[in-house]
């Protein structure tokens, strides 16, 4: 008798639980998106937009909610200004002091990164794979080759291979890779047309954001990349508000301080313990550090920084380190 | 009336819990300030010499890695990494329910794939993760399918080039079957013209698996779906495929193979190389190196011979596998490493 009414009483118990719960779920379906798109959350709200509006299919989940005119003003925070960096280059003192510096970044749970400090500027190379046009090579694999002692992932590539999407091999660099003072690969066939660049001068000048190819030969650079954004110009940052708008990832970025200084940056992502960073994420700790000019290189699954030997982050892939086309590299 | 309470309170909580996790997200993880910590790094280096690497007697599928640096086994259920360097051992951590299926070292790194077998009140689950050694970290993949309770994994293959990755499902009635993760970690179930596969070899520059049909010894590849076939060869066993994408495929008389067919996979099978053995062996004493150089491998004699030049190889105890550079073997419990070249 006992035992059948302990059962008995049970019942109702999990029947409210089971209440609760599908009416936490309801409610919080059918007031949430009120909450994100009128309530005070301003950086959820414009994240949510932001990414809405890069699909084609999903555009209206802003679109609901909020006037064209309201949406327009969110995407227009994000934006990157652009800053040309022009011809009249930093100048410093090269003293060819040989000191490397590797310093480990954390920024609470959201992410961890490395940095390494090269005083000198002039030992920074750009490395490209063996296998140009068929397959990419691992950062670590160019940089042993190389000789580096330090070296961070360069520029981007063509995901494809033949029919399969996202099976590259990144053998085939996007834009242009100079290398040693020669042209290794280029697909930009207008000179004088600008495109977002990372090069190094013979002197040892970083030159970031869009630049010709006349105007790189002009300035005697010796090697060269392509990839952007830039995000400091001069001393000038370039996103002034919101994060950037390509979300949270695996980032890669290089930089320079005034006195020629190199600062190159990875951070993890996609994974425990590190989700990742914005471009203005990277834009911060660059100015914390200090940098005159600093742009983003190829981030995500390709972000690697190699030293001494080793691969110090951990690439977000399931197979670990990917097959880039080119790398930045410390001599 | 009561109802009515119980709504209000309800839905106070539902608004507190949606403001606090907001709060969270939107002062946290979406903040438009970046507060780091910053820590100088000091390299790390303790490698010894002479470090004598123990493999215990009930020690099963030992390997190493593609550079001989790690060996793994499985011993008491359980997956042990070993650094030949340092001496170090490092048992993988699983949770409860969790068997090891399979593992695979990476061709060109230090980690290696672990099919997971996750077992729960009668239900079999298989679940893909790596362990990267060298960080010693470890993360799940993707969970994979569903399956028997005698299905296990019994082959990945993997391109860090095309980061594709195949599986091989081996059902209990000796049925296999092949599915594919991408980069994406989409899972997608392949078409195989034969449920009998046998050997599988990934190609590493482009989304292709060639595969063998062990019953009616045949070779295809997926991206054609067609038969990879040679003039004058009636039944032939896969070998290997190595990193420039070659394929290696043995002539089978009876169960030995007594000639090696090799070229780029894709080219006319007409202009493929072919290499003559000596004497006719089983195809697994038959090896080929990543940098597409065959070995002939003779465990009785403690030998290992390369077929082109002749140039043979001694090393002690039973014959585990050749890796960059060198032979592994264990002999009276100890992994012996035996440098070519």
């Amino acid at each position: 008798m006992n035992r059948y009414f302990k059962k008995f009483r049970k019942a109702p118990g999990w029947k409210v639980i089971v209440a609760f719960i599908i009416f936490q779920f309801v409610f919080a379906i059918l007031t949430g998106p009120f909450i994100v798109f009128y309530g005070p959350f301003q950086n959820v709200k414009k994240t949510i937009v932001g990414a809405a509006m890069t699909t084609l299919s999903h555009q209206y989940i802003a679109k609901m909610f909020l006037s064209d005119q309201d949406i327009q003003a969110i995407l227009n925070e994000n934006k990157i200004e652009t800053i040309q960096q022009g011809g009249d280059i930093l100048k410093f003192i090269n003293r060819h002091d040989r000191n490397i510096d590797v310093e480990e970044i954390t920024e609470g749970q959201k992410f961890t990164g490395y940095m390494i400090i090269v005083n000198d500027p002039t030992r920074i190379k750009v490395g490209y794979t063996s296998k140009l046009g068929v397959a990419g090579e691992m950062t670590s694999q160019i940089a042993k080759r190389a000789g580096a002692i330090a070296a961070v992932n360069g520029g981007g590539f063509t995901d494809q291979s033949g029919e399969s999407k996202w099976a590259g091999t990144g053998g085939i660099p996007t834009g242009i890779l100079i290398s040693d003072g020669k042209t290794i690969s280029s697909d930009i066939s207008n000179k004088s047309s600008k495109v977002n660049v990372m090069a190094m001068t013979k002197d040892g000048v970083l030159l970031v954001g869009p630049h010709s190819i006349n105007e790189m030969e002009k300035l005697n650079v010796t090697e060269a990349i392509t990839f952007g954004p830039a995000l400091i110009v001069n001393g000038k940052t370039t996103i002034k508000s919101g994060d950037g708008g390509w979300g949270i990832a695996p980032r890669t970025a290089i930089g320079q301080k005034r006195d020629g200084t190199i600062l190159m940056l990875v951070i993890d992502g996609r994974q425990a313990g590190s989700i990742g960073a914005t471009l203005k994420d990277v834009q911060n700790i660059m100015v914390k550090y200090g940098a005159y000019n600093a742009t983003n290189l190829d981030g995500g699954s390709s972000s690697t920084m190699y030293y001494d030997g080793e691969v110090l982050n951990n690439p977000c892939d399931p197979l670990g380190e990917r097959s880039v086309p080119s790398i930045v590299y410390v001599k | 009336m009561k109802i009515f309470k119980r709504v209000m309170i309800w839905a106070a909580i539902s608004i507190a819990i949606q403001f606090s996790g907001l709060f969270y997200i939107n002062n946290f993880f979406l903040s438009e300030s970046t507060n780091i910590k910053v820590n100088k790094i000091i390299s790390k280096n303790s490698e010894k010499s002479n470090v004598q690497v123990f493999i215990p007697e009930g020690a099963k599928n030992v390997s190493t890695s593609y550079n001989g640096r790690y060996i793994a086994y499985y011993d008491n259920g359980g997956l042990k990494v070993i650094n030949t360097n340092t001496g170090d051992k490092t048992v993988v951590e699983f949770s409860k329910g969790v068997k090891v299926s399979y593992y695979k070292w990476l061709s060109d790194r230090n980690r290696m794939l672990i099919a997971e077998k996750h077992t729960s009140e009668g239900s079999n689950e298989f679940q893909l993760a790596y362990y990267d050694v060298d960080k010693d970290a470890k993360d799940k993949i993707e969970s994979l399918t569903s399956a028997g309770s005698k299905a296990e994994i019994s082959h990945i293959e993997a391109s860090p080039l095309t980061n594709m990755i195949y599986i091989k499902l081996a059902n209990s009635d000796n049925r296999n079957s092949i599915y594919s993760v991408n980069i994406m970690k989409e899972i997608q179930k392949v078409s195989t013209n034969t449920n009998t596969v046998g050997n599988i070899c990934i190609v590493p520059h482009e989304d292709n698996l060639i595969y063998e049909d062990y019953a009616y010894k045949k070779i295809y590849s997926t991206k054609t779906g067609k038969a990879i076939e040679i003039a004058g060869v009636d039944k032939s066993v896969l070998l290997s495929v190595d990193s420039n994408d070659n394929v290696y495929i043995g002539e089978l008389s009876g169960n030995t193979v007594s000639r090696v067919y090799y070229g780029l996979v894709g080219a006319d099978t007409s202009t493929y190389k072919m290499a003559n053995l000596a004497t006719a062996v089983d195809s697994k004493e038959v090896l080929v190196s990543n940098d597409g150089k065959i070995y002939l491998n003779d465990n009785f004699r403690g030998k290992v011979t390369e077929l082109s030049t002749g140039k043979e190889y001694t090393y002690r105890g039973n014959f585990i596998q050749i890796y960059e550079g060198g032979i592994l073997s264990v002999s009276d419990n100890q992994a012996v490493k035996t440098a070519m070249k």
